[in-house]
């Protein structure tokens, strides 16, 4: 879909303006609907779709992002504009500088449209956990998009962008994309720098595309990888052209299924049906399966559960009312309080629910004679579970699963339990515990309810390897 | 019997009393260690509150324990990079080592500094303005 875009921006069929406003009208006729958008950059967007199109015009050579309108979740730093996190503690901050992954954007002349709804901070399944609103699914508004991405994913879905940027810490990336019928890509831990993104679990946490296609997909990936003096954590170089990868051709590619992956009970049977007809269409693609057996993935999510939290406990500190984001000082100025008072009553009053009880349980977890206990047992289960994926891929090149256990569920339906809540992240998590890249593509859609309810296949690749992650995607894609 | 072949019953004879000592002792945080966390982690809560966190963080304590069945005995943990080495033990997770650069102090721009400071929830000329500590 880029690359038709682009062009047609080039051969001047349509400008970059026209199609800023088209999307600004798609926005004003679906997003009250969707709520997929926390806040639109109307007058900023269109003036960099004009300054485009005068290069256009000028017959200056431009680069495949430019002119082409996107959503970037609310969690990521744009000078000047507002950045909540989908957290009230942050609804008066403005972002003093950009993201890393946003100045590389921006020279490419991307057209940031708006900012995109998600879970508080990141944390959640679905976007209820958001402060502001809660978005819905395009395919059927009374379910919800998935989280937290959830309105990147339902952005995307619903033609309310060209493409748009994540964070997955857990899933956050795959499984709204999932749950919406789109791409969604999270790269190797280390491939995009994180710095501007408003940490959750800094080391789980990573930036990726949403996107149409597993072409975009890579196309958006090419353009924001990289080094970054910012993040200590961002060092692969950044020579791949993954569009450049895609040759559609996976015969002899060793594609591994995980038995564990399939067990009686915890998948349903229209996302087991699927994703068994996509391996078959894989096999007669001339990949060859292989059965593997990932027993250590089990603890993956009692691993992330540890880890999460203690990282989010950390991380989330810095919000206590004094430096920045919303206090209790400026309303209660008359009383006499103390600086403790600030950040007890800051943070009691402006922090969400989930965010509260995950702070609660890292603080725990990490606390005096409970951190051998928890964080450092959880840190050697997520040893073991690298070393068994390093095993693995000595055998294969991808593995092949589902990325949620279920379709799309619905709104209200788990907000009660936590637990549920979490286990929509079970095949998920994974990946982000063993720092490898992993995609979500649609595989086909089920009808429940009169509404056909999308299916994600996820493909997980080596460290770094997002080359034949991606290429495999991208066939899969054209096949299916 | 083989000395090997004991160590390796006994090993496992253990590992499935703990197992059944764990899944038997159900963890349960109380309200007043509930109290306790908030305080470590500077969070006003109310009774209400400290009774539903304490039912849902036993949940989901309750639900972890699952890390209990790995066996971990001969692994390290993680490493964060900067301390991370090539052995088995202590590897950061996507292999990388020693991420270092040059200590050189790069100025921020004159707007991303006003930027910082317009964001200040209370201010005296430039400078971030606190209650006092006591």
């Amino acid at each position: 879909m880029i690359k038709e875009l682009h062009e047609k921006l080039v051969n001047q069929e349509i400008t970059s303006e026209q199609l800023t406003s088209d999307y600004f009208g798609a926005i004003e006729k679906k997003d009250p609907k969707i709520e997929a958008y926390l806040n639109l950059n109307k007058e900023f967007a269109l003036g960099k779709a004009r300054a485009v199109d005068k290069k256009i015009k000028n017959g200056e050579e431009i680069s495949l992002l430019a002119g082409i309108p996107c959503a970037v979740k609310d969690n990521m730093c744009l000078e000047g504009l507002p950045v909540t996190a989908g957290s009230k503690v942050l609804e008066n901050y403005t972002a003093p500088y950009d993201a890393t992954v946003i100045k590389k954007l921006k020279k490419e002349d991307a057209v940031f449209l708006g900012k995109t709804n998600l879970d508080e901070f990141a944390m959640g399944s679905s976007t209820e956990n958001s402060a502001y609103q809660t978005t819905k699914n395009p395919r059927d508004p009374s379910r919800v998009p998935g989280g937290s991405s959830g309105g990147s994913a339902a952005a995307v879905a619903a033609d309310m962008c060209a493409y748009a940027l994540g964070s997955d810490t857990g899933g956050s990336i795959r499984q709204p994309a999932s749950f919406c019928g789109v791409v969604g890509l999270k790269p190797t831990y280390g491939l995009v720098s994180r710095y501007g993104l408003i940490a959750m679990a800094s080391s789980l946490d990573q930036i990726g595309p949403i996107t149409k296609t597993v072409e975009d997909a890579a196309i958006v990936l090419t353009k924001i990888a990289g080094p970054d003096r910012n993040d200590a954590t961002a060092v692969k170089s950044a020579d791949t052209i993954y569009e450049n990868c895609l040759t559609g051709e996976i015969k002899n590619l060793r594609i591994g299924v995980p038995k564990e992956y399939f067990a009686e009970g915890g998948l349903d049977s229209e996302v087991k049906n699927i994703i068994e007809e996509s391996i078959k269409k894989c096999e007669k693609m001339g990949a060859e399966i292989v059965d593997v057996s990932l027993p250590n993935s089990d603890f993956a999510l009692a691993t992330y559960y540890i880890i999460m939290p203690s990282e989010v406990s950390s991380n989330l500190a810095r919000f206590d009312g004094i430096r920045f984001g919303q206090s209790i000082g400026e309303e209660k100025s008359e009383e006499n309080l103390v600086l403790k008072d600030i950040y007890f009553k800051s943070r009691a009053k402006y922090l969400g629910k989930e965010a509260k009880r995950r702070i609660m349980l890292g603080t725990y977890a990490l606390s005096a004679g409970y951190y051998d206990q928890y964080y450092k047992k959880a840190q050697k289960v997520r040893s073991l579970i690298r070393k068994e994926f390093e095993e693995t891929f000595r055998r294969v090149d991808l593995i092949l699963g589902p990325t949620a256990p279920t379709l799309a569920f619905k709104i209200g339906e788990k907000t009660e339990n936590p637990l549920e809540m979490y286990l929509s992240d079970i095949y998920t998590v994974t990946a982000n515990i063993a720092g490898i890249p992993a995609i979500s593509i649609p595989a086909g859609s089920a009808r429940i309810e009169g509404k056909d309810l999308p299916v994600g296949l996820q493909l997980m690749g080596k460290w770094f390897d997002e080359e034949t992650l991606l290429n495999c995607a991208y066939a899969i894609g054209k096949k299916l | 019997m083989n000395v090997q072949i004991f160590e390796c019953l006994k090993h496992s004879i253990i590992q499935n009393c703990l197992k059944i000592q764990n899944s038997k002792f159900l963890i349960m945080l109380s309200k007043e260690e509930v109290k306790k966390v908030a305080d470590l982690a500077r969070i006003e809560i109310t009774d209400q509150e400290a009774e539903k966190y304490s039912k849902e963080l036993s949940d989901i304590l309750g639900f972890v324990e699952k890390l209990n069945e790995a066996d971990t005995d001969k692994i390290g943990p993680i490493a964060p990079a900067r301390l991370a080495t090539q052995s088995v033990a202590g590897r950061h997770i996507t292999g990388a080592k020693n991420a270092t650069r040059e200590d050189k102090i790069i100025e921020a721009s004159n707007e991303t500094k006003e930027g910082i400071i317009k964001n200040f929830p209370e201010k005296k000329d430039r400078f971030d303005k606190v209650k006092a500590v006591f």
